[in-house]
């Protein structure tokens, strides 16, 4: 716990949290990245059970980057709005189940990534995508939900 | 006209409803998040083809996308409605809410010239590598504008009275 107070405490946590701006620039950059990654692996995942089949999804899968790209995005501003209220959150159990829920759904976007990678052509070629894949499209889609359900209750639940 | 519209609004049954659960709001705003997900990662997709990425996408192929857009949308636009209904007064005078309005109208009308523009040509340019100029600009115009409708939309409690 003293490791939490101690970061918000610090300057920037203190910035945050009190400047006019801080907190809601950060809050939108969070939304921004939200849209991106979950937005991104949530088509990703709807072609992987199957709609969309004249899509490739070997082309389609170029755009896991850019969802890593909007992870960066809110990793970043995540981390800002963690420190500014860092006491609070460390034990607040919707951002645990949040936290949680990413790191699988992330665990899971990863090794998506890389099944596509081996076997993503082969799924092309052949329109026939495995049984253990929609199941992890489905998982994963289930994952990023509770996400942003639990997200959402951080500002609901004491 | 606001005004009036205000204060019909806050007698309708659908502003109690609203108002008057206390589980109402935070129901509607994760899907509000669900949607915008939904909208934003399909524009994504669509308009990052149009500007001349995923080039092995056939653009007659990812115009199916567009599908999750429209349910992506529909869904927001029903929780909006619901939103500015709960709290009307609160919204119709709020500088953030206004600017995400008017940008939701230039993409509707930007979507429009896409639609007469460029995907009734689609057929005429599905094997060329790099669509059209014109396809680019509204693609490109779709992803600021729709993102910029995400930004104002967040900052509505933040900002103040228009």
């Amino acid at each position: 716990m003293a490791f939490f107070e101690w970061l918000e405490y610090s300057a920037l946590a203190d910035w945050i949290g009190t400047s006019a701006w801080g907190y809601p620039i950060l809050l939108t950059a969070h939304s921004v990245g939200l849209a991106i990654i979950v937005g991104i692996l949530f088509v990703l995942n709807l072609r992987i059970l199957g709609l969309f089949s004249q899509v490739s999804i070997v082309s389609l899968s170029a755009l896991i980057k850019l969802a890593w790209c909007g992870f960066a995005l809110n990793l970043a501003s995540g981390l800002g709005l963690f420190i500014s209220q860092a006491t609070f959150f460390a034990t607040h159990l919707p951002f645990l189940v949040k936290i949680t829920a990413i790191l699988l759904a992330l665990v899971s976007a990863a090794y998506i990534q890389r099944v596509i990678k081996a076997k993503g052509e082969q799924w092309d070629t052949e329109n026939q995508i495995p049984i253990h894949a929609k199941l992890l499209a489905i998982i994963s889609i289930s994952l990023w939900l509770t996400a942003i359900i639990a997200g959402r209750l951080i500002a609901y639940i004491d | 006209m606001l005004q009036v519209l205000v204060d019909w609004a806050v007698t309708t049954p659908l502003n109690a409803w609203v108002v008057n659960w206390n589980w109402t709001w935070v129901i509607l705003e994760i899907l509000h998040f669900f949607g915008l997900s939904m909208l934003l990662g399909g524009l994504l997709v669509v308009d990052l083809r149009y500007i001349g990425f995923l080039k092995n996408i056939q653009p007659s192929a990812i115009r199916k996308i567009i599908v999750i857009v429209f349910i992506g949308f529909g869904i927001n636009l029903i929780t909006g409605i619901l939103f500015f209904f709960g709290d009307p007064g609160r919204y119709a005078i709020n500088i953030g809410f206004q600017i995400k309005m008017a940008l939701i109208i230039l993409a509707g009308l930007n979507a429009m010239l896409f639609y007469y523009k460029i995907d009734s040509q689609i057929d005429r340019w599905r094997d060329a590598d790099t669509p059209p100029k014109l396809a680019k600009f509204i693609a490109s115009t779709s992803l600021a504008l729709w993102f910029s409708v995400l930004i104002c939309g967040r900052l509505i409690p933040y900002v103040g009275t228009g």
